[in-house]
């Protein structure tokens, strides 16, 4: 009688523990997380549209060429302060990568302007440390652009 | 008939330690509280801890996604 009494506690503190994960659990920010798909996060976490993860995407292509030309900036400065080291080559080189850093910054804000703005907010005070945080400047790849690290 | 003081004889007298601890712990905590009770009280901290799991899963898993977010941005013109 009293093994049976302890075998059902189990069972229900099992099933309860499993309704606790199950009820706080976001299953589409799981999914996404194992897809690895932005765009699902993105809808998961910030509740957002189809058309909004359009425009999104969109601006992530505009920023993807802008990011190009930056690179390539950043890439000479770098050969024009190999070639000839001074004061005017570094600070053609900090002002390539200023731009770099503006520009990234301004995309963040333009991909938080797509959202409501408590959700803008929410996604710039998330996203804008990480991508701070994250050097530029590593070895570049096989394309001659440089990987974050 | 034992001719010992009365202080001497109280000094001696102990109470069965399973006499005692019931009696202090009925004081102390209140009679024991039904079976049904303590299953549910159990349950409930095991849900708590199951919704604390869950919680802790899904800040996980926006972590690292905001982390592979802000990668893509930094990486832009890598792809």
């Amino acid at each position: 009688m009293r093994g049976r009494l302890l075998i059902t506690a189990l069972v229900l503190s099992l099933l309860a523990g499993f309704l606790g994960w199950w009820a706080t659990r976001d299953f589409r920010m799981a999914a996404a997380c194992e897809q690895r798909s932005e765009a699902a996060w993105l809808r998961a976490e910030f509740g957002l549209d189809d058309a909004t993860i359009s425009r999104i995407a969109a601006l992530q292509g505009e920023f993807e060429k802008e990011c190009e030309v930056h690179c390539e900036a950043v890439r000479q400065a770098k050969l024009a302060m190999d070639a000839k080291p001074g004061p005017e080559s570094k600070a053609g080189l900090d002002a390539a990568l200023g731009r770099c850093e503006r520009s990234r910054r301004e995309h963040v804000l333009a991909i938080a302007g797509c959202m409501p703005p408590e959700k803008g907010k929410a996604y710039f005070a998330l996203i804008l440390p990480q991508v701070e945080a994250l050097s530029h400047e590593g070895a570049p790849g096989v394309d001659g652009h440089h990987k974050a690290r | 008939m034992s001719n010992d003081p009365i202080d001497k004889l109280m000094s001696a007298w102990q109470v069965s330690p399973r006499r005692e601890e019931g009696f202090s712990r009925n004081i102390l905590r209140g009679p024991r509280r039904s079976p049904l009770v303590r299953v549910s009280a159990g349950a409930l901290a095991v849900f708590l801890v199951g919704s604390l799991a869950g919680w802790r899963a899904n800040t996980q898993d926006s972590q690292q996604m905001a982390k592979l977010h802000a990668r893509t941005i930094v990486e832009a013109s890598s792809r």
